[in-house]
């Protein structure tokens, strides 16, 4: 049984717009002990997903779906049982630690409070366990009685590990921890994260847009776009051989690997574009793209993707795919050749093959 | 945190110096000559032209501007501020004479201002567009426009012309506290309530309340520990405004209530045309004013940590 | 650079300064038509028929004096009104470019005017308009002068705020690297964007100059009568406060709802501004 498992999860908010959907089917898995990265650009609901697990979010949002923690679909637990869960068998550490901590309360304080309301214990014992858990980030103990205004950029990230870990949860949600951070800090940062959640045979779920940081720290990664988790896999399989065009894109903008820009914007929650909602900006993009929406489906090696261009290679598809046949021969070249040989005489030459001869039948069938 | 208060406090002295001057033009700027109205004033009706040139000579009163108000100026320094143009009473003492009174009404109108408003606040933002909140934010719109000498006549009406359970004026028990106080207290507590509400308000949005959720604290330790020092931290500040408004309203409570204060005192000399005693109260109340809105500055830097500590390299 | 223009949608969407605003226009009105709403002479006295409760000839009652008190609250908006209006626009535009000005040029100046400022604020309010009027005596103009002179310190202070920060922001900075003049940059730049604000802490001064005229008649300075003021005849129904109430009721509440409409209005104003504008508005 996996430590946290998301079921087909559907994030909305009531706004005066109508209802926007943050987050929608989202399915996901993180095993005890391991270290799982989410992965998207800034705005694609990450955050949210991450809120949403200790049910965080504001009063106007709805929550559809499961969350299984050790066994428990949180979402079915009454507010009073969900404290219990908060900070003692799940932690968190929010974006920004210059916002998400009380310009008026020491740090000492801060931590000192979760051992306070959890374990019951008296000022003095709080305090000194406080000091022992900025020891362990890294900061000495003394600096406990200073205020969250007094500290850099870097230790305040280390004060919310503290209090992330303060009591030594199974599983730590950690949001976009090296934000704004100088590439050395980053890497501090991350290590001591990582270090740490190891050490304690805890998992952590990553929650970032720097890839750097992911491919270093996390065992598994699932992209996210737009709201819906696109690939998933292997931290290794999906930076080497990526599957979805998007996660593509990601990575041939990194400043090692091509620095080009993902081209086109976010899409907006409140109108999502039709059919897949990457293909607006997507370079392999099909005409059925824009009408069909692609289901989360495994391929082979463990992996999923969300993508039209593998649906017919998908094994386990779950009775879905009569939805996907349109009974058409697209016949659309896009004229770019993804580097993959098909291994079907598609009768179409384009004349441009890279030669490269992944030998898997990416299921596209332009005839 | 000592050098905000050092420039707090040189900032105060440049304004009090320029409070003394606005004072004594109060004087110097009245019309009819003072020779005449203290002549008048000592010995009577039939007024020689001698005996008014002996009083201007005697005063001073011939000298140019500048130097009555040095004159001036150093006999203030030296806490003395003159005798009443009337009753020849030395200003300073009548002033503190009345202090007590004027002192007794502010601190219970503020006193009752706060109990009202600032749970009325908090309870409004926590249940924001309720009906309580909705029934709290116009009662403090209504609060806020109405006249407090309207409204002190109409607790008048009330409480003691019909019901008769208060006295209408007068000084001296509990009882003659209460209509007073009310009236000034509430006008006051609309203000403040609306403050602390949108404070509030502010506060709960922030990422630090969601982060004390996060630790699995109950809404009621994070009301108190976290949200309610950093909302009325801004309500303080706009004390000083309060008093401003505290000071200024006790001129007409105590005018309605015939509350013998420095509100009432400074009233009656301006009818009276005694414009000494007008300036020493206008100078005595803005003085006062200037060194308590020092005081919550000063007692704001201690509250806020980022100014206490300020931030190390 | 204009928030002006979303304004007014989300300002209909406020019912409490939509209703502000009608009331003002209704106000107004009386003003405007005070003779041909008013049933009688306001100044006239009827000795034979003093302090009658509220009838159909007299909606309000009358006075110790037999005036129609209805007739007087009339015409008293028109005192008030233009009490406001008069002293807002002079203070509001002296003030505003005093604070411009202020800002803008920073150094001894800024730092004479600020003192000057925080010099007159260290008077409460009333105070110093009470000295003011008391010297110059009762009367329109010299209330008129008292207010001003009290009251243009806010919008300094505000304006001066809104320069410092506009002086920083790029917009200003390209005009000056096109050489053009302090003068232009303050006209078109620096001026318009602070005009919103000014006009929100206008709309609410208004309400506030009322009271304080209404305050100053109350004591005996300000308007006198037989001018129609409401202050004053509130004063004029204390010693008749039990036997007739209505000579205290009805003038307070004009005053109460005057208030209320510039107050609505204004609060709505500042609810459409954004919140960096909105917070120093509240400051103000």
């Amino acid at each position: 049984m996996s430590l946290l498992s998301v079921e087909d999860l559907d994030v909305s908010f009531r706004t005066t717009r109508g209802p926007v959907k943050a987050n929608e089917g989202i399915s996901l898995e993180v095993e005890e002990g391991e270290i799982l990265a989410l992965i998207g650009e800034t705005g694609c609901g990450k955050t949210t997903f991450g809120k949403a697990i200790l049910r965080l979010l504001s009063k106007n949002v709805k929550l559809e779906g499961k969350i299984f923690f050790r066994g428990r679909d949180l979402l079915a637990l009454s507010e009073k049982e969900m404290r219990r869960v908060r900070g003692k068998e799940i932690g968190i550490m929010l974006q920004n630690p210059s916002l998400s901590l009380n310009p008026v309360l020491t740090v000492g304080d801060q931590i000192a409070e979760i051992y306070r309301w959890h374990e019951n214990c008296g000022k003095k014992e709080a305090g000194k366990k406080a000091g022992e858990m900025l020891e362990l980030v890294g900061i000495a103990p003394s600096k406990k009685s200073e205020y969250p205004h007094q500290f850099s950029g870097g230790m305040l990230q280390r004060v919310m590990v503290a209090m992330g870990l303060a009591l030594h949860p199974g599983l730590l949600i950690a949001d976009e921890p090296t934000k704004g951070l100088d590439p050395q800090t980053k890497q501090q940062v991350a290590d001591l994260i990582s270090g740490l959640v190891r050490r304690e045979g805890s998992s952590l779920l990553l929650i970032t847009h720097d890839l750097e940081v992911a491919e270093r720290v996390a065992d598994r990664a699932a992209v996210m776009y737009a709201g819906e988790i696109v690939e998933t896999g292997s931290t290794g399989e999906i930076f080497s051989s990526p599957k979805h065009p998007y996660t593509r894109a990601l990575l041939e903008s990194l400043p090692g690997k091509g620095l080009r820009a993902v081209p086109g914007q976010s899409p907006s929650f409140v109108s999502p574009p039709s059919g897949c909602r990457y293909h607006p900006r997507c370079e392999f993009r099909m005409e059925i793209c824009s009408a069909i929406r692609p289901q989360l489906l495994e391929i082979e090696g463990g992996r999923q993707v969300r993508c039209l261009l593998y649906e017919k290679d998908a094994g386990l598809d779950e009775g879905q795919e009569t939805e996907q046949d349109t009974g058409q021969c697209m016949g659309v070249d896009t004229g770019q050749d993804t580097g993959v040989d098909t291994g079907q005489d598609t009768g179409v030459d384009t004349g441009q093959d890279t030669g490269v001869d992944t030998g898997q039948d990416m299921g596209v069938d332009t005839q | 945190m000592w050098n905000y208060i050092a420039k707090r406090l040189l900032l105060i002295s440049v304004v009090i110096f320029g409070v003394t001057l606005v004072s004594f033009s109060a004087m110097y700027l009245a019309p009819g000559d003072p020779a005449e109205v203290i002549a008048f004033a000592r010995y009577g009706q039939d007024l020689s032209a001698e005996q008014i040139e002996a009083v201007r000579e005697a005063e001073g009163l011939e000298a140019p501007a500048y130097i009555q108000y040095l004159n001036w100026l150093e006999h203030v320094l030296h806490l003395d501020f003159g005798k009443s143009l009337i009753s020849s009473d030395d200003i300073l003492e009548e002033i503190l004479l009345r202090l007590p009174a004027t002192a007794e009404l502010a601190l219970a109108s503020l006193f009752l201002s706060l109990m009202i408003a600032i749970p009325a606040g908090v309870l409004s933002a926590l249940k924001q567009n309720t009906l309580l909140d909705n029934a709290c934010v116009f009662t403090s719109l209504l609060g806020v426009s109405i006249p407090n000498f309207w409204f002190g006549l109409l607790l008048i009406w009330l409480f003691a012309l019909t019901l008769r359970i208060l006295p209408s004026f007068g000084y001296g028990s509990l009882e003659n506290l209460v209509l007073p106080a009310l009236t000034l207290g509430t006008s006051m507590a609309a203000v403040t309530m609306r403050l602390t509400r949108s404070s509030m308000l502010d506060v709960l949005k922030q990422e630090y309340i969601v982060a004390a959720r996060a630790k699995g604290l109950d809404e009621r330790t994070i009301l108190i520990r976290h949200a309610l020092k950093n909302a009325l931290l801004p309500v303080l500040t706009f004390a000083g405004m309060q008093l401003g408004y505290l000071l200024g309203g006790t001129v007409i409570v105590e005018t309605i209530f015939a509350w013998p204060g420095i509100g009432k005192l400074l009233v009656d000399s301006i009818f009276a045309r005694d414009f000494a005693m007008v300036q020493g109260c206008v100078l005595f109340i803005a003085v006062l004013f200037s060194l308590s809105n020092l005081a919550v500055d000063i007692l704001y830097a201690v509250l806020d940590p980022r100014i206490r500590y300020d931030k190390h390299d | 650079m204009s928030e002006k223009k979303l304004n007014i949608r989300e300002f209909r969407k406020n019912r409490l300064a939509v209703l502000g605003v009608l009331l003002i226009i209704l106000l107004s009105s009386l003003a405007l038509f005070a003779p041909f709403i008013s049933p009688h002479d306001p100044l006239e006295q009827k000795l034979g028929k003093r302090l009658e409760a509220p009838s159909s000839e007299y909606p309000f009652g009358t006075d110790d004096l037999g005036r129609c008190i209805f007739s007087r609250v009339v015409y008293g908006t028109r005192v008030s009104l233009g009490i406001g209006v008069l002293v807002v626009a002079a203070t509001s535009i002296a003030g505003t470019l005093l604070g411009v000005l202020s800002g803008y040029r920073g150094g001894l100046f800024d730092e004479i005017v600020m003192r000057g400022v925080d010099i007159v604020l260290a008077f409460p309010n009333i105070i110093l308009a009470l000295v003011i009027a008391g010297l110059l005596g009762s009367g329109f103009t010299n209330v008129v002068l008292a207010l001003s002179l009290t009251q243009w310190p806010v919008y300094t202070r505000l304006v001066r705020g809104q320069v410092l920060s506009l002086k920083k922001r790029a917009f200003v900075e390209a005009a000056r690297a096109l050489r053009a003049s302090n003068f232009y940059i303050m006209r078109r730049h620096i001026l318009p964007n602070c005009m919103e604000s000014v006009v929100v802490l206008g709309t609410l001064e208004i309400a506030h100059v009322i009271i304080f005229a209404a305050a100053l008649s109350f004591l005996g300075l300000g308007i006198q009568p037989p001018t129609p003021e409401w202050g004053s005849m509130l004063k004029a129904g204390i010693p008749y406060l039990r036997s007739a109430p209505h000579l205290t009721f009805f003038p307070g509440l004009m005053i109460m709802l005057t208030v209320m409409a510039f107050n609505f209005a204004g609060d709505g104003l500042r609810d459409c501004l954004d919140t960096e504008t909105n917070r120093e508005v509240m400051a103000g």
